[in-house]
């Protein structure tokens, strides 16, 4: 069936019904850049040094964004946080 | 330590234990405190595969009860001499590599600790993909002065992209707008799922476009909304698509579909 977002699409899926997506909303890769801004993703090397939290906090003033979050902390060499 | 940080920017925040994920792959260097040939090591080390006790360290961010954790995978990359040697580890979530390290020098009988760290994929996410600050601050830079948007939209990616496989529903465009004001997900909202949607499992809710719209509990099997006229398919727990993207659908003040002022 044609979906008309691209291949993204997982195989073996159960048809309810047959329908074409309509005009509204954007694929992911042709998602506005405001968009993005408001729920994207950035993958980061973590540089050594400064913790995960810092730079998720930077990550957040380069971009303008204030609600940041990362997911799984990358300890600094002293304090101990489960990954 | 260096190395995947995945970083989730305002509404998906919502979906950050999802993309933590199960498993998690490091490369790290441990020291020994004294010389250990590697074929002893690489024999110690394969013990340390499988389930592990482990209590969290003094400073931790969790309690410090004795816990199981998984070791998926360890492994003596490389003897870089001095008693360092290069290490690689796949392990589960809320796996301390420091501890791990430490206690395979503790069974070998001379001591050992971990001295760099780098991880190098989380989830779906692996080393090549990564963009370094530097990186972004210059495709903002460039963004903002020349209005050019291609480098930033390299390193601000869709959250599609880090989100792992999991049973999904997929929704008519008709029936997105309703979820993302709280409403319950009817069967006659639903294009197609995958088979794996059984009742009480944590489900994708996508658009058509493979826009993910949000984290809901389904309610009824694949199956069984193949087949149903009606009922609802799913709870919506995180949603994360805004409001006023796809049409809105129902008559009135919405008063039918959510309770008002509950936003």
């Amino acid at each position: 069936m044609k979906t008309g977002g691209g291949s993204w699409l997982p195989s073996g899926l159960l048809v309810r019904e047959d329908v074409e997506p309509g005009p509204h909303g954007f694929p992911p890769d042709r998602r506005p850049l405001d968009l993005l801004m408001r729920y994207g993703v950035v993958k980061l090397d973590k540089p050594s040094g400064p913790t995960s939290h810092t730079v998720t906090r930077w990550v957040g003033r380069i971009l303008g964004v204030r609600r940041v979050g990362h997911c799984g902390t990358l300890a600094t060499s002293v304090g101990e946080i489960p990954r | 330590m260096t190395g995947v940080l995945p970083i989730l920017l305002g509404r998906a925040t919502r979906l950050a234990e999802f993309v933590s994920g199960e498993s998690k792959e490091y490369v790290g260097v441990l020291y020994l405190h004294d010389s250990v040939d590697r074929g002893e090591l690489e024999e110690i080390a394969s013990e340390f595969v499988g389930p592990i006790y482990q209590r969290p360290p003094v400073k931790s961010a969790v309690s410090r009860r004795l816990r199981v954790r998984r070791v998926f995978e360890l492994e003596v990359l490389e003897e870089l001499g001095g008693q360092y040697f290069l290490i690689r580890t796949v392990i589960e979530a809320g796996t301390y590599v420091r501890k791990l390290f430490y206690d395979i020098g503790e069974v070998l009988g001379v001591g050992g600790s971990m001295r760099e760290l780098r991880r190098v994929r989380v989830g779906k996410i692996g080393e090549r993909e990564l963009t370094t600050l530097q990186e972004l601050v210059k495709a903002v830079k460039i963004w903002r002065e020349k209005g050019e948007e291609g480098s930033l939209r390299e390193v601000l990616r869709p959250v599609e992209e880090v989100l792992p496989d999991m049973p999904t529903i997929i929704l008519k465009d008709t029936a997105v707008e309703s979820v993302t004001h709280g409403a319950s997900l009817k069967v006659r909202g639903v294009a197609m799922l995958s088979p794996d949607v059984t009742p009480g499992v944590t489900v994708l809710l996508r658009t058509l476009k493979g826009e993910v719209v949000g984290v809901a509990r389904a309610t009824m099997s694949a199956e069984g909304v193949v087949e149903a006229d009606s009922g609802v398919a799913a709870l919506p727990e995180r949603i994360i698509m805004e409001r006023g993207i796809y049409p809105k659908t129902w008559q009135g003040s919405g008063g039918r579909f959510y309770n008002e002022g509950s936003q």
